[in-house]
């Protein structure tokens, strides 16, 4: 039917994409708490630059990378023009009825939107140079220790990777019933939002039907190899750590220190910067 | 003396049912198969037959009777996964049995919920990927492949639990005929190599010709149980369980019918040819 | 009245890495009356076309003509496509597994009342489809689609698309997961529809006996081109280019050939068992005068005539 493209996994074969996928995720993580600490545009050019820097070593076309804000463009405008009008602090710009656009607004809202735009392209590094199955083992690895308190993490992961493998399946079998359907004279795609729901019903109930067809004969095939038999489980793939996880660290532990260094050193290293514009400005 | 794989003693079935009507699907069945035989198990669909199958490793029990594996009963709750690392199954779906997106994982499930040692199951999925002929798919995903391909993975799936006895649950029901064939070529070659235990479900006739032993199955009963030659030779009643023979039996009962002497027990296309060779 | 398609080109996910040209430039014209049997590998093409023509994929390039109603690149008319869809009745792989509704009946009015028909054709139709797919109407009408059998699952999907009285009826793999006697119902509810309620059938299948059983005309299609179109009759001829793209050959036609090889030649062009079957008792009395075989032998397993007369299936898990 339709292809259906994996996650947004992107071989090259790459360093990244051989580091050990639990480095990634810790980095990932890092790298999201990090950005939320970056305070000025200089702080921001970092970002860019350690972003760039990873998507080098990674082989992954830069366009794929920028192409992944795009899903989220609209949320962006929205919040960028609702700070820009309602932000209020610093010299006023504009004012009109209860609209005032400042200054101090502009520079939010663009701050806002290189925020967003940069964590978005960050966290998608992680799905490109990363295979689900290997995410979901790294999850299972990383949260190993709440198995103490019975927090079930196999099962966890299990029911990761099993709806990972099987949304390429549900995708294709909800195309096929949308044709089959259509084919009987369903109007799918039109009406208003009520009408949609309605029409949607003969896809989803064969779909919810299908959904539990395929549970039940998964089921069987678990129990049938041995899910459970022991607790004693072994894993055939061991992520182990290596030096050039542990380069990686150095370097990420490098930007996280710059980030932090503009943060409450040089608190703002480019607030000179801004002053020179405003001052032009004026 | 030939060891007894598996062993069904009596066996019923039901499943619960509404309404208080109560059917069989299956009834009061004995069976033996012994260590190494490919048995060929059909019936129509509602036969029983799928039903049969799962009562082989454990996935139901049976309502009455016992159901033994190399001596272990299936309801013996602590010695269940040693039933089913000894009878590994595949089913019908080829999509709905496979859990991991890459095919190494998938196949090294298995050994890996049974607690074997890392270069063990490395070992054998490597084994695994070779008897099914597909070891340059080692990292590949299976969502593109074919039917056949998928199912000869599940193959491999199971066989990394190294069981004993292989039931092929349909599993070339939904396949097309190219499928088909490769899943039947490795499924030979591994009870051929390997003295694998196969238990084949089907309801083509045409996949029985080749078995050791073709049992056939109605209404929750086995009615025949035999060499497939010999049970092909009951053409009325397999026709009228709606089941039929291989489609060259049914020409050479066809002309036999009408008047020809032709051997309607014929069973492959060559002793056709022979056969007509002579009347020609 | 006639099917005509001209240079049909379909490309999946264009200019992305994984463009796939799925129809290379496919003329074909089909007859009212034509039971066509297409062939084809996965990934031939075949699915893709016959989803053309039934709207269901938007034109890229080329032109289709349904019975007037035309098909171009453009925009459509949403009403051409609604007629379209009354004109084409597409019965889709496994199509029990689209049953939605509660009961039988008000599944199988989900089509006639999307063409805006009023209630009692609507019901007229029900009746009249179910009945036609050898169904016990008022015996089946309110029991839920989950609860039959699977054959009569695909009964009930097929009287689907039968109500909306389609003038060309085609079939994906109609016989897919079924066993023998299922498969034999099945082709001969095809063969009975097609004379009772859409003249024009095309089925598509893996199984060249299968077709060769009752189509007339059988066109394979390769790597998204049209290899062969063929009147069923001269299929044979081209056995050895059948095999050589990998497709199964006719076993008819194979055995034919073994028997020709043996020095035996059988007389008259023999594709389907049937053909084989009359040839074969044809050489026989030729040579044995003194006693004749009864010549109008069919190859059929299952002898029930008419689909109303199949008998009901025990219900199955």
């Amino acid at each position: 039917m339709r292809d259906v493209s994996f996650g947004q996994y992107y071989p090259t074969g790459s360093v990244v994409h051989r580091l050990d996928p639990r480095a990634k995720v810790v980095f990932s993580i890092l790298f999201m708490v990090t950005i939320f600490f970056v305070s000025s545009y200089a702080g921001y050019a970092v970002v860019a630059l350690f972003l760039l820097t990873v998507c080098f070593a990674s082989k992954i076309p830069v366009k794929n990378v920028i192409k992944s804000v795009k899903a989220i463009l609209f949320i962006m405008l929205f919040t960028a023009i609702i700070n820009i009008f309602f932000y209020d602090s610093g010299r006023v710009l504009f004012e009109w009825w209860k609209i005032k656009i400042t200054l101090g607004g502009i520079d939010f809202a663009i701050k806002m939107a290189l925020r967003i735009s940069l964590l978005v392209m960050g966290t998608s590094m992680l799905s490109f140079t990363t295979t689900p199955m290997e995410l979901t083992d790294a999850i299972e690895s990383l949260l190993k220790p709440l198995k103490y308190i019975k927090v079930p993490v196999h099962d966890i992961a299990l029911i990761m990777s099993i709806a990972l493998r099987f949304i390429p399946g549900l995708m294709d079998e909800t195309d096929k019933i949308m044709m089959a359907q259509k084919a009987r004279g369903a109007e799918i795609d039109t009406g208003g939002l009520v009408k949609k729901v309605k029409a949607m019903l003969p896809v989803l109930i064969p779909l919810f039907v299908s959904a539990i067809r395929r549970a039940d004969e998964l089921a069987d095939a678990l129990d049938a190899r041995c899910y459970n038999a022991t607790d004693r489980r072994t894993k055939m793939k061991v992520l182990r750590l290596t030096w050039k996880d542990l380069v990686a660290f150095l370097f990420v532990a490098v930007f996280v220190a710059l980030i932090f260094l503009d943060k409450y050193l040089l608190v703002g290293a480019d607030k000179y910067i801004v002053e020179f514009f405003t001052g032009l400005a004026a | 003396m030939a060891i007894s794989a598996i062993k069904l003693e009596n066996v019923s079935f039901s499943y619960p049912a509404n309404e208080g009507e109560e059917h069989k699907a299956v009834d009061g069945v004995s069976l033996e198969v012994e260590e190494g035989t490919f048995v060929a198990l059909v019936g129509h669909n509602g036969s029983g037959k799928s039903t049969l199958a799962k009562l082989l490793n454990g996935l139901l029990l049976p309502t009455s009777g016992r159901v033994l594996v190399y001596g272990v009963d299936t309801a013996d709750d602590k010695k269940i996964y040693d039933v089913r690392s000894s009878v590994g199954m595949v089913f019908q779906n080829p999509d709905n049995q496979m859990i991991a997106t890459n095919v190494e994982d998938d196949i090294a499930f298995g050994p890996e919920n049974l607690g074997v040692p890392r270069e063990e199951i490395i070992r054998r999925v490597d084994w695994a990927l070779e008897k099914v002929g597909m070891s340059e798919f080692r990292n590949a995903t299976p969502f593109k492949m074919s039917g056949g391909q998928k199912q000869r993975l599940a193959i491999a799936g199971v066989l990394a639990i190294r069981p004993r006895v292989m039931v092929l649950d349909e599993s070339t029901a939904m396949l097309d005929p190219k499928g088909r064939d490769e899943v039947m070529r490795v499924v030979k070659q591994l009870n051929k190599e390997e003295k694998m235990t196969v238990v084949h479900i089907t309801h083509y006739m045409d996949e029985a010709l080749d078995a050791d032993r073709l049992v056939v199955m109605n209404d929750g009963r086995i009615v025949l149980d035999g060499k497939p030659e010999d049970v092909f030779a009951e053409h009325e009643l397999l026709t009228k369980i709606k089941l039929g023979v291989p489609c060259v039996t049914q020409l050479a009962v066809t002309l036999n019918k009408a008047g020809m002497e032709i051997d309607p027990r014929i069973t492959d296309e060559e002793a056709l040819v022979e056969g007509l060779c002579r009347l020609l | 009245m006639q099917i005509v398609v001209k240079d049909l080109n379909y490309t999946y996910s264009a200019r992305t890495p994984f463009e796939r040209h799925a129809l290379k430039g496919v003329n074909l014209t089909i007859e009212e009356g034509d039971f066509l049997g297409i062939i084809g590998h996965t990934g031939s093409g075949k699915s893709t076309f016959i989803m053309h023509l039934n709207g269901l994929y938007k034109l890229q390039s080329g032109e289709i003509d349904v019975f007037d109603i035309k098909l171009v690149p453009d925009k459509k008319k949403k009403s051409d496509l609604r007629r379209l869809r009354g004109t084409v009745g597409m019965v889709f792989q496994y199509p029990e597994y689209q049953l939605f509704e509660d009961t039988v009946a008000k599944d199988v009015a989900f089509g006639p009342k999307n063409m805006g028909l009023d209630k009692d054709e609507v019901d007229r139709r029900v009746k009249r489809a179910i009945e036609l797919v050898g169904l016990d109407y008022d015996e089946i009408k309110d029991r839920a689609p989950f609860e039959l059998s699977g054959g009569q699952k695909r009964r009930v999907a097929i009287a689907g698309i039968i109500a909306m009285q389609p003038k060309v009826l085609i079939l994906d793999e109609p016989t897919a997961g079924l066993d023998p006697y299922g498969k034999e119902q099945i082709l001969s509810l095809i063969t009975h529809l097609k004379k009772e309620c859409s003249p024009t059938v095309i089925v598509i299948s893996h199984d060249v006996d299968e077709i060769t059983r009752f189509a007339n005309r059988i066109v394979v299609f390769n790597d998204g081109k049209i290899m062969f179109d063929l009147p069923m009759n001269e299929l044979f001829r081209h056995a050895d280019e059948l095999h050589s793209v990998g497709l199964e050959i006719p076993r008819a036609v194979r055995i034919a050939k073994m028997l020709k090889d043996r020095g035996i030649e059988l007389e008259g062009d023999i594709v389907s068992l049937d053909d084989l079957l009359r040839a074969i008792v044809a050489a026989y009395n030729k040579k044995h005068i003194d006693k004749t075989v009864e010549e109008n032998i069919n190859f059929n397993a299952f002898d029930f005539g008419v689909p109303g007369a199949c008998g009901r299936e025990e219900g199955e898990r």
